[in-house]
């Protein structure tokens, strides 16, 4: 029997039994979809990590921080910094950027301050707790800024200018991220405060010739110039000139004669800057780049590291999601089982006849075999399609609410095509294998008492 | 003469509880080419074994079948269903045709087993249909059609691969004594007139009347042969 009949005959007998057949089919295509969507949220939340990180171009940096064993976010905050010394003993200098630099692999470097001056923010009237880390980027072009609203900070009209994150705007009560451009924070010093900015202590009276005069909060006025797409933590960004002038202390002091003498003190040459950002050549070269550093003495951290561990994650979730939709698919292959012992014993004396006419037990097993499979390949066929409608149907509902978080990322849940092929094929698979038990009952038949059945 | 079936030393048991029923008991047979042969007997007698195992549906546990060319006993699956698609047609009682296909698809199914193009087994299928009497039924389903008509594509299945010889078990048990007489005259003219073998099993007197000869079975064992 040619090969194309016996796909039309198993299509006429699977069209013979409509109800039983559309049944069979709902019940791969339930394992079938559940498996596609949950394998696909796992992809998609996979690649919309990766994208995130390759859209910032965080893929190709290396944060180099004092402290070693810092995570790559943590980093960016200025977790790594020393705090008030080098204490760790690896100062973040220029020759330390000069090094780093210097290491093969590394397009740019830029620096990072993280001024930790800032005890609460006044927005709108209302004071809010500093909650987030305070990071400035020395400007390169090396380093982009993806921007949901408005400008990254620029650097000639500071200080005063800040960027920050769309999740600092939204916890500073701003609902769209474009809402917060162009508003003026006050931002309020702590109390030891002495920078550049804060007033000068007022002259002794005489008292207390000797003693330090002490600081008082300072205030400062900081125009938001736009937000970034960093949905996940709270981040103000200074202006680079800014943050220099923050992170330079002034000491006052008063002389016998009760005068206030001031002198000028930067925080950068004792602890060095916050951070560096080493920007390598190639996503490829970052781990060997981060090795290389190390060897220079300060730690690293790299967003590779957190999207593999994040990939890591994905994929548990991804396998118990799948095993959930495997016990589906188990199920359905039992329906299919079913479906066709069903078949073949109202069948038998159909494939009596067959037998009888010349159809071999090959012949028959092929048969009903196929008609397994397509039971599996049809409800891998629509559920696989349900589960493009889906993603197609979800999108704009995800799209919407990525962008009320201030995420440049668009359409993140699709289908990857290979899980498509990949479902279907395994539904035939199942088909097949479930179809092989009963098929070959039919194919061992005898055709005499099959011709004989009632 | 030449013969077209030999039988020798065939025997057939079967098992029934605890009891074991010869349904063929060392049977030695020719039936000669070209002949109209009635198999009479008593129900349970072993005709329809008999039949079987020269039709290749079932096989002899001892003894050996000829028909034609094809020696049976060493046949594999394959070729024994070769041998049942080319060589043999089966007409039965209750005429078996697949209620979900039409009367030209029910003829066309050997050609489908065979390999033949669908193009061509369509022609064939409508040619034979012609042949007897259902040129205007072939599109038809088995249930629009009355008993004798539902026989009729029955013979068309049977005679389609040009077969050498027609196994027909009780052909006209199931329809009124006149259909029955329209529908033996058809599968002896045609038989006849292809120049095939037609074994026919039969309660029915008249039918072994207009037989060539008469095998009458009793019991497993052929106790007579009649030459017509």
């Amino acid at each position: 029997m040619k090969l194309g009949d016996v796909f039309r005959t198993a299509f006429t007998n699977l069209r013979r039994q409509k109800l039983r057949t559309l049944l069979t089919v709902f019940a791969v295509f339930i394992g079938a979809l559940s498996v596609t969507v949950m394998l696909t949220l796992v992809t998609s939340a996979q690649n919309f990590a990766t994208a995130q990180s390759t859209s910032s171009g965080q893929d190709l940096q290396v944060v180099v921080t004092a402290q070693a064993d810092i995570r790559f976010r943590d980093a960016l905050g200025g977790n790594g910094a020393n705090q008030g010394d080098s204490s760790s003993g690896v100062i973040l200098d220029d020759a330390m950027v000069t090094k780093v630099s210097q290491v093969p692999g590394v397009r740019a470097v830029a620096r990072m301050l993280f001024p930790q001056v800032f005890d609460h923010v006044t927005v709108n009237g209302q004071d809010r707790r500093l909650e987030g880390a305070v990071a400035a980027y020395e400007p390169s072009d090396a380093v982009p800024h993806v921007m949901v609203a408005g400008k990254w900070v620029d650097d000639q009209n500071a200080p005063g200018t800040i960027a920050i994150s769309a999740s600092q705007a939204r916890s500073w009560g701003f609902s769209k991220p474009a809402d917060a451009v162009g508003q003026t924070v006050q931002m309020v010093t702590r109390e030891w405060y002495q920078g550049l900015g804060s007033p000068e202590p007022p002259q002794g009276n005489g008292n207390d010739p000797g003693q330090k005069p002490q600081g008082q909060p300072t205030t400062f006025s900081a125009k938001i110039t736009g937000v970034t797409d960093q949905s996940d933590d709270n981040f103000i960004y200074p202006s680079w000139k800014w943050a220099n002038d923050l992170s330079t202390q002034r000491e006052f002091s008063r002389g016998p004669n009760n005068q206030t003498t001031t002198s000028i003190v930067s925080t950068i040459p004792a602890q060095g800057y916050g951070a560096l950002l080493a920007v390598a050549e190639r996503a490829d070269d970052v781990p060997r780049v981060a090795k290389a550093i190390r060897a220079l003495g300060p730690g690293t951290a790299i967003a590779q590291d957190e999207i593999d561990k994040q990939k890591r994650a994905f994929q548990i979730i991804g396998f118990v999601l799948g095993g959930i939709g495997a016990i589906a698919l188990l199920v359905a292959a039992i329906g299919v089982i079913n479906t066709m012992v069903m078949s073949i014993l109202e069948r038998t004396r159909e494939i009596g006849v067959m037998r009888a006419v010349g159809a071999s037990r090959g012949v028959v097993r092929r048969l009903f075999t196929l008609e397994a499979a397509l039971l599996g390949f049809f409800g891998g066929v629509v559920g696989v399609a349900v589960a493009y409608g889906i993603s197609a149907g979800a999108n704009p509902i995800v799209n919407d609410q990525l962008s009320k978080n201030g995420l440049t990322s668009r359409n993140i849940i699709s289908v990857p095509p290979w899980l498509g092929v990949a479902v279907i094929v395994i539904t035939t698979l199942i088909g097949v294998l479930a179809g092989l038990y009963p098929a070959a009952r039919a194919a061992r038949m005898d055709p005499v008492a099959a011709l004989r059945a009632e | 003469m030449d013969t077209i079936v030999e039988m020798r030393g065939v025997s057939k048991t079967y098992r029934v509880g605890d009891e074991t029923i010869h349904a063929l008991d060392r049977v030695d047979l020719a039936i000669a080419s070209r002949s109209v042969v009635a198999v009479t007997g008593p129900s349970g007698s072993g005709k329809s074994t008999l039949a079987n195992v020269i039709g290749g549906l079932d096989r002899p546990d001892a003894g050996s079948v000829r028909v034609g060319p094809h020696v049976l006993e060493q046949t594999s699956d394959r070729q024994l269903s070769s041998f049942r698609n080319t060589a043999i047609g089966f007409v039965f009682q209750s005429f078996n045709l697949q209620p979900h296909l039409t009367a030209a698809e029910n003829v066309a199914m050997p050609l489908a087993f065979a390999g033949v193009k669908r193009s061509k087994r369509r022609a064939r299928a409508e040619a034979v249909l012609a042949d007897v009497g259902l040129a205007d039924r072939s599109g038809h389903l088995p249930t629009q059609l009355s008993g004798g008509q539902r026989q009729r594509v029955a013979i068309a299945r049977a005679l389609v691969n040009q077969p050498q010889l027609i196994i027909a078990d009780e052909p006209t048990g199931n329809l009124d004594s006149q259909r029955g007489a329209e529908i033996l005259d058809l599968l002896i003219a045609s038989v006849r007139e292809r120049g095939a073998t037609l074994l026919i099993i039969t309660h029915d007197a008249d039918v072994a009347r207009r037989a060539d000869g008469v095998l009458h079975v009793r019991d497993g064992a052929i106790t007579r042969e009649v030459q017509g």
